[in-house]
């Protein structure tokens, strides 16, 4: 025998691996267990977020309809009539319906047939006479759409067929009325337009009159002065306390506070604008400019946190290299380190906006409720912004305004949609540049 | 006798409580090249470092005893750091170009210290800058791209040429190569031969050969003290003391 170092049979040779079948089993089924789980969590999650989106979509189709009505006019007899049609309030009106349906005398009937159409159609008869080119030119009758009552715009885009008693009484409708509706739809005197008006009009008391303009430019107001007001602070703020602040216990306090303020429900700084700027400064009730300025608290904190965490993800290694050949610790900050953080500045500040966008809370707080039926007309003058019409849509009671709510939440989801993506697609850009 | 560009004398620093370099006294000559080398975390970096007081910016830092650059204290009351910075400059570990194009890397010095009249000038000291550190040939067509998009072994010779596009009068270089694969390296061991005509050199290497190749003088530091300091050949033939004969020989 040689000695068991040489010999070439003990030669160390590892066993391979034995793994038992019972516990690869068991691995093999906890895999499958999680993936399992996994795909049913995302499946549960979309299924939901496309319930939710689908759920607001279909509600607010309705909002984007407006319901039309045909409406002869007869312009020579009218001319003929009244040499100034346009002294008496209902005359237009009246006598234009007796010319359209001409087979009802009856005074209730009548009534009830204009109470078919909207205020509206008043307002866009007399609009046409006071255009007398127009009149010159067209033949003895004219054919106008005109907008139709809420509870009858309600009616043909909700339940178009039928017109039993039960949803005469939903909708506030008489027999005669559904009745007449019906044969107008087979007549082909009806008809469905898509809802401008939406995006061209203020608040209105009633729904085919209101739409989100007034509130859309309310909302540009605010953030344009929440935006003046917590952009360049936090920036600034921001710059100093990530480069120049020297680390000491001040300035970790103020670390952990802005951290926590971030963090601080809006309602807190609804209660904070209140006291400091309605309360102490008097600055007028319901201003887009309080409401700028308490959206700008809210944002302060979120600027800072967003921009220092911007700022130090600039490698450090471009700080020695700027500091390394003698430029200053301004020329460091503001030739390399800004430029660098830039993007991731923006990126923070759009989703800032969209948050601001979406706020309600503080600004009822501010008392950004009142009802306003114009766009603003200045920054100390009543505002409304686009979260709080949808709150107020919400709790009023007449037909319409319940998908007028809905479309404007979608209109609100859209914008929010849209800032997020452009944030994204920013980074992408910026980050591909070197 | 030599001319000493920078002389150290009795320089303690401590991070905070902890002392990281013991009493280091040495002569760093002008027109040399200075390698310190020695095991990591010997406080080969900290002592570059104390040099052009980048060391300034960490929080908790000390420094005690003096530097003194052409027999000024650059710790004294009167030392503007930021001119030190543009006197000493340095090149670091990783290349770190700006990400800006080249011509801008190395235009960055001389604009911020105002150091042409016009643009013609300026475009004449990246010239020059680029060709001193070799990469004139290789970049001039394409001076306006990233220094970034450069490979690692010209984005340090870029670095190089942004810190003497300044006319420093002294480079540090920690580990200039240590990234870089064999040839870059040998490269810019070239380079530093070359630019000993002009300026003093101080590199910190932890490779034997290159400060064997590069250097005219050598300092060995171990855990924070300045164990044998002297000419390169004497120093690698003819070590005095046991740790440097122990490093040298790979017995640590
Ligand atoms: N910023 C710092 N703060 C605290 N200690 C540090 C810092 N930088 C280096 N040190 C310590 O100083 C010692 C020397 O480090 P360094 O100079 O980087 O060594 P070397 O470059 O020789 O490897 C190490 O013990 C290290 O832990
Ligand atoms: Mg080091």
């Amino acid at each position: 025998m040689t000695k068991p170092g040489l010999s070439p049979t003990s030669v160390f040779r590892p066993k391979p691996l034995e793994i038992s079948p019972r516990l690869l089993k068991r691995r093999k089924l906890g895999n499958a267990i999680f993936l399992l789980c996994g795909k049913a969590s995302v499946i549960f999650s979309c299924a939901l977020l496309l319930g939710i989106l689908g759920s607001i979509v279909y509600w607010s189709i309705p909002a984007f309809l407006s319901v039309e009505l045909k409406l002869v006019v007869p312009v020579s007899k009218l001319l003929k009539l009244s040499p100034n049609p346009l002294k008496e309030r209902t005359f237009l009106l009246k006598e234009s319906l007796s010319t359209t349906y001409p087979t009802y005398e009856d005074p209730s009937q009548k009534r009830e047939i204009q109470s078919l159409y909207s205020l509206l159609a008043q307002k866009e008869l007399r609009g046409l006479f006071k255009d007398k080119e127009i009149l010159k030119e067209s033949s003895d009758t004219l054919v106008l759409w005109a907008p139709a009552q809420k509870d009858v715009a309600a009616f043909l885009k909700h339940c178009q067929k039928t017109s039993d008693v039960k949803n005469n009484k939903a909708f506030r409708l008489t027999e005669f009325q559904c009745q007449l509706l019906e044969k107008l739809q087979k007549e082909g005197s009806v008809r469905f337009r898509f809802n401008w008006g939406f995006f061209k009009f203020s608040d209105s008391q009633t729904p085919e009159l209101a739409g989100i303009y007034g509130a859309l430019i309310g909302s540009l107001y605010v953030l344009g002065i929440a935006l003046l007001f917590s952009l360049p602070v936090g920036v600034i703020t921001a710059i100093y306390l990530e480069e120049f602040a020297t680390d000491s216990r001040l300035s970790r306090w103020i670390e952990i506070n802005l951290n926590n303020l971030a963090a601080v429900p809006s309602v807190v700084f609804g209660l904070l604008g209140l006291s400091v700027f309605l309360n102490f400064f008097k600055l007028p009730r319901s201003s887009s400019l309080v409401g700028g300025l308490t959206l700008g608290l809210m944002l302060l904190p979120i600027m800072i946190v967003s921009s220092r965490i911007a700022l130090r993800s600039v490698p450090a290694s471009i700080r020695d290299a700027a500091r390394g050949i003698g430029a200053s610790s301004v020329q460091v900050v503001f030739h390399h380190v800004v430029p660098l953080a830039f993007p991731g500045i923006l990126t923070g500040s759009i989703i800032g906006i969209a948050r601001a966008m979406g706020e309600s809370a503080s600004l009822l707080m501010v008392g950004m409720m009142a009802f306003i039926t114009t766009k603003p007309q200045g920054i100390l003058s009543p505002a409304t912004v686009l979260p709080v019409e949808i709150y107020q849509w919400v709790e009023r009671p007449e037909r319409g305004f319940d998908e007028l709510s809905s479309a404007a939440i979608l209109f609100l989801l859209c914008i929010l949609g849209a800032l997020n993506w452009f944030a994204l697609f920013l980074k992408h850009k910026f980050e591909k540049r070197w | 006798m030599l001319d000493p560009k920078i002389q150290v004398h009795h320089l303690n620093l401590f991070y905070k409580a902890h002392q990281v370099l013991h009493n280091i006294s040495l002569d760093i000559y002008r027109n040399q090249v200075t390698a310190l080398i020695g095991p990591s975390g010997c406080g080969k970096s900290s002592f570059l470092r104390c040099l052009n007081r980048m060391n300034d910016t960490i929080e908790g830092v000390r420094v005690e005893g003096s530097i003194l650059l052409d027999g000024d204290n650059i710790y004294g009351k009167s030392m503007d750091v930021v001119q030190l910075r543009a006197r000493v400059g340095m090149v670091f570990q990783k290349p770190n170009p700006f990400p800006k194009s080249i011509y801008d890397n190395v235009a960055y010095g001389p604009r911020i210290h105002g150091l042409f009249q016009n643009k013609s000038a300026l475009d004449g000291i990246v010239e020059q800058s680029l060709e001193r550190a070799g990469l004139w040939k290789e970049v001039k067509e394409r001076l306006h791209e990233p220094g970034t998009s450069l490979s690692g072994g010209q984005q340090q010779r870029l670095c190089i040429a942004r810190a003497i596009a300044v006319k420093p009068e002294v480079i540090l270089m920690d580990e200039p190569c240590s990234a870089l694969d064999p040839i870059a390296t040998a490269k810019i061991e070239e380079l530093i031969d070359e630019l000993r005509d002009r300026f003093t050199i101080v590199i910190v290497t932890h490779h034997l050969q290159q400060a064997a190749r590069v250097s005219q003088y050598v300092g060995f530091f171990y855990a924070g003290a300045l164990v044998e300091y002297g000419e390169t050949g004497d120093v690698f033939t003819n070590p005095r003391d046991k740790k440097t004969q122990g490093y040298l020989t790979g017995r640590m």
